[in-house]
């Protein structure tokens, strides 16, 4: 065993390419255990079926108790000869004891009659007996019976319906040497992966009970959980069928979380290429901005030479400005010397008059004494030219005509002086104006360019903003996670390594197997009244291919009646070449309910009946349980000590 | 045009220029026009007197200050609203009166003030004039100018000689309207009411007040205008 699971695990190393170390802690974490053989079939015997209790809301109240013991190999018949009247509720409870839970087949009032169940069966050689106390919740015990007739031991007991479940499970599931089946589920939600759904003993027992429903060849669990085929697997008792499972399983919740890893990456990839034609858009916008803004560089030197100019203009406005001032105190004293000059002109030209005035008016008196001036002194003046007053000399002096020229010159010379300065003075005004209006229009243009000078802010912002924007882009555009998968690819190939080379190990034994298998089936069938069928095929999911009459079909499309034979003629296929090869999982155990209800005709279950007959004489290890309306059929092959009949309307409890 | 040009040395050499001739004449204008007819049986050559050297010291200070005297003419237009004050004012100016006929005056006590001395005595020794007066005791309580007959021709004749001396005799006329019947004491008040304002500047020579009044002018002129439009309109 060791050797065969080296030989798995160096297998699955090859296929992966990978250390063995990495193959087992793999296995490890996805709990994937080599399964290379599986122990000896166990043989599962009914051999006591006790329950009791009280009846009410019946025709028949009261107590009642139904006790079915001395049990043993072979065929076995609940008969009624009308229904309702016990036989598939014996079923049901010798299911519910098995299974610790009852079927939902089992109605309701039957249900709350029973207060005790007992059902002792046989583990290959070892009996064992489980007992419930049904009255409202389940309490009870399993016990295994000493050969020797001694104290029986408890294995469980258990005070629950969940714990009466647990126990019967736990104790099965060991006792045949089954594994759980995992199985996938998908999620119905695209953000989560689905899960593992582990299924047991419920789901395994199903394969000992044949109900009304025939729509799966094997077990009662509906098609949709796509168990048939495990549980045909897990049946047929094939080595590595467990570890398959466990595998694919493993596989595809990892592919699962991968494909949601791909779909949100996808979704990222979507969201980051929006981003980025966002971004590309943004920028396009800025640069086509920025290709509008005029150059930094024009406008600072045609800056730079306006203020050249500016400080040149203002230089010279300082300049002729203090030549105004020069002009301007040039035109005051000149003109000041004007207004003095022509002052004095008239000041002389009064005094000449008012002189000429007085020349010819003679002193009459003194001024000092009011004295007349007598004649003597007057003659006395005329002769000596001095003052009849003072004695002065009184000649006239001639220079006023050269002063009123010079004074006249001064006047003349201060006029043009003046006109000079004035024009001076009005040639620096005009200059000092024109240099100060093109002070004024170097200064417009100077905050004309200026305001332009906004602009280079505007160019500025719009030159930050597109390397921000190319950063974005850049952080953008680049793949944050180019190893991710890295570590999934190596889980994903070793998944795919451990699936490959236990489905090699699997199919090696399978496809024979299943061909031993569907060639009995045919037999089986054959026997149990479908002559016509000529062929079967049995896959590993479980399908069933026929041929009938000739005609290709399969086990949907045939009718209820042969369902059903086809059902039974399965399990005794299987049970049969396992039981040849040593490998089965079927405790052989099977309990078929009412066949006659449905859609199967007497002649059916007579064919039935009597190949079942004869089978359970050949297979030393079958027991099987058939309830059903009392018929010549079933009569014909079940001996009487072998079967539990109420007639005359009556009930089998 | 009228910015007071003249320095503080100006100002001196034009008071201390001797003009005997000139000023004596203005004077005799002065009397001429301010007198009043008067008839003294004793000295039948007398035909008018001018009372008061105050008097003739107010009379002479706007003979002298073209400017002073076109401030009371504005006085008198916006007193009146007769426009022949406002254009004698005009006419003042016009004829840079201000600059070329200003003689400084000294302003002396409460009122201008210059030695009329020379001026009377070349009047006197002509007999144009004859000085009187009232005194008490050994006091001249008032001193009174007499205009002989002699002096009121010499008026004439020397207009008709030298008519440059026509703005002398005009200008006294001019003077003497403006003062009317008011006594030396009531002008001098007046006159050194205006000075005042402008005296700070020029400690003891009575200043120019030329810009100001012009200034005054332009502002009566344009307003006289804007009337003479509305009543148009």
């Amino acid at each position: 065993m060791a050797r065969l699971n080296k030989e798995w695990i160096q297998s699955i190393a090859d296929r992966a390419k990978t250390g063995v170390s990495r193959i087992e802690s793999v296995l490890a974490s996805r709990h994937i255990v080599p399964t290379p053989v599986l122990a000896s079939p166990r043989r599962l015997m009914l051999v006591e079926i006790v329950f009791s209790g009280i009846k009410d809301g019946v025709s028949d109240e009261g107590p009642f108790e139904f006790r079915w013991e001395g049990l043993g190999h072979g065929l076995w018949a609940m008969l009624t000869d009308q229904n309702l009247r016990g036989k598939s509720s014996i079923m049901e409870i010798v299911r519910w004891l098995i299974r610790g839970r009852p079927s939902s087949n089992l109605q309701d009032d039957v249900r709350r009659w029973i207060q005790d169940a007992r059902l002792r069966f046989r583990l290959d050689d070892v009996e064992h007996e489980v007992c419930a106390q049904t009255t409202g919740s389940v309490s009870g015990s399993l016990k295994r019976l000493a050969s020797s007739g001694g104290e029986p031991s408890t294995l469980a007991i258990f005070s629950s319906d969940s714990e009466f479940e647990e126990v019967m499970a736990d104790f099965f599931m060991r006792a045949l040497a089954m594994e759980a089946i995992t199985n996938w589920r998908d999620s119905n939600d695209d953000d989560s992966v689905g899960k593992t759904i582990a299924h047991g003993w419920v789901a395994f027992s199903g394969a000992m009970f044949i109900g009304t429903n025939y729509d799966v060849l094997l077990g009662d669990m509906p098609v949709e959980t796509g168990l048939s085929g495990r549980l045909m697997q897990m049946y047929l008792g094939l080595p590595w069928v467990s570890t398959l499972a466990a595998a694919k399983s493993a596989q595809k919740a990892v592919q699962n979380a991968a494909d949601l890893k791909s779909r949100r990456r996808t979704q990222g990839q979507k969201a980051k290429q929006s981003r980025v034609d966002a971004i590309s858009a943004d920028l396009a916008t800025k640069r086509g901005d920025l290709s509008r803004v005029p150059s930094d560089k024009a406008v600072r030197d045609t800056l730079a030479a306006l203020n050249s100019e500016y400080a040149e203009a203002k230089r010279q406005e300082r300049t002729m400005d203090e030549r105004l001032e020069r002009e301007i105190a040039a035109f005051h004293q000149v003109d000041s010397a004007y207004q003095e000059a022509r002052r004095d002109l008239q000041t002389h030209l009064d005094s000449m008059a008012a002189g000429a005035v007085f020349r010819i008016l003679d002193p009459t008196c003194c001024p000092r004494c009011d004295h007349s001036i007598g004649e003597a002194k007057k003659k006395q003046e005329k002769l000596t030219q001095c003052c009849s007053v003072c004695g002065e000399s009184i000649s006239t002096s001639e220079d006023a005509d050269l002063m009123k020229d010079e004074l006249e010159g001064r006047v003349k010379a201060a006029k043009a002086a003046l006109d000079k300065v004035t024009v001076n003075q009005q040639d620096a005004l005009l200059k000092l104006a024109s240099i100060q209006k093109s002070v004024a229009e170097l200064q417009d243009k100077i905050d004309e360019n200026t305001a332009k000078l906004g602009s280079f802010e505007r160019l500025q912002e719009l030159l930050m903003a597109i390397a921000v924007l190319e950063g974005r882009l850049q952080e953008a555009s680049s793949d944050p996670e180019p190893n991710d998968t890295d570590g999934n690819d190596d889980e994903v190939m070793i998944l795919n390594a451990i699936v490959s080379a236990t489905d090699d190990r699997v199919k090696i034994q399978r496809e024979g197997l299943l061909k031993d298998v569907s060639d009995r089936l045919v037999q089986y069938a054959q026997r149990f009244g479908m002559h016509n069928l000529s062929e079967a095929s049995l896959k590993g999911n479980a399908n069933l291919s026929l041929v009938k009459g000739g005609v290709a079909t399969s086990y949907s499309k045939v009718t209820e009646g042969e369902k059903l034979r086809l059902k039974v003629a399965t399990i005794l296929a299987m049970i049969e070449v396992a039981e040849q090869r040593g490998i089965g999982r079927h405790p052989g155990l099977l309990m078929i309910d009412s066949p006659a209800s449905q859609e199967v005709s007497p002649d059916d279950l007579d064919q039935l009946v009597s190949g079942l007959q004869l089978i359970s004489q050949e297979l030393p290890h079958f027991q099987v349980f058939v309830a059903g309306l009392t018929s010549a059929a079933i009569t014909e092959h079940v001996p009487a000590e072998n079967r539990r009949e109420a007639s005359n309307s009556g009930f089998l409890w | 045009m009228f910015k007071n040009l003249c320095s503080q040395e100006q100002e001196e050499a034009l008071i201390t220029k001797r003009t005997p001739h000139r000023d004596a004449l203005r004077i005799l204008f002065v009397f001429n026009a301010g007198g009043t007819p008067c008839a003294v049986p004793a000295e039948p050559e007398i035909v008018s007197i001018f009372k008061g050297e105050t008097r003739l010291w107010a009379f002479d200070f706007w003979m002298r200050n073209p400017d002073y005297l076109a401030a009371e003419l504005l006085d008198m237009f916006e007193q009146n609203g007769d426009n022949v004050y406002l254009q004698a004012a005009e006419s003042i100016f016009e004829n840079d009166e201000p600059d070329l006929r200003r003689v400084p005056m000294i302003r002396y006590l409460f009122g201008a003030y210059d030695r009329m001395d020379d001026s009377l005595s070349l009047l006197r020794s002509r007999d144009l004039i004859r000085i009187t007066g009232l005194k008490s005791n050994t006091k001249v309580r008032e001193t009174d100018f007499l205009l002989t007959a002699k002096g009121k021709e010499v008026c004439t004749s020397a207009v008709t000689q030298e008519p440059i001396l026509k703005w002398y005799a005009d200008r006294a006329e001019l003077v003497a309207r403006v003062a009317g019947d008011r006594g030396g004491t009531a002008l001098k008040h007046q006159q050194y009411e205006r000075a005042t304002y402008a005296e700070t500047k020029y400690g003891g020579v009575i200043p120019p007040i030329t810009s100001d009044v012009h200034q005054r002018l332009k502002q009566l002129v344009e307003t006289a205008s804007e009337d003479t439009n509305g009543q148009i309109e």
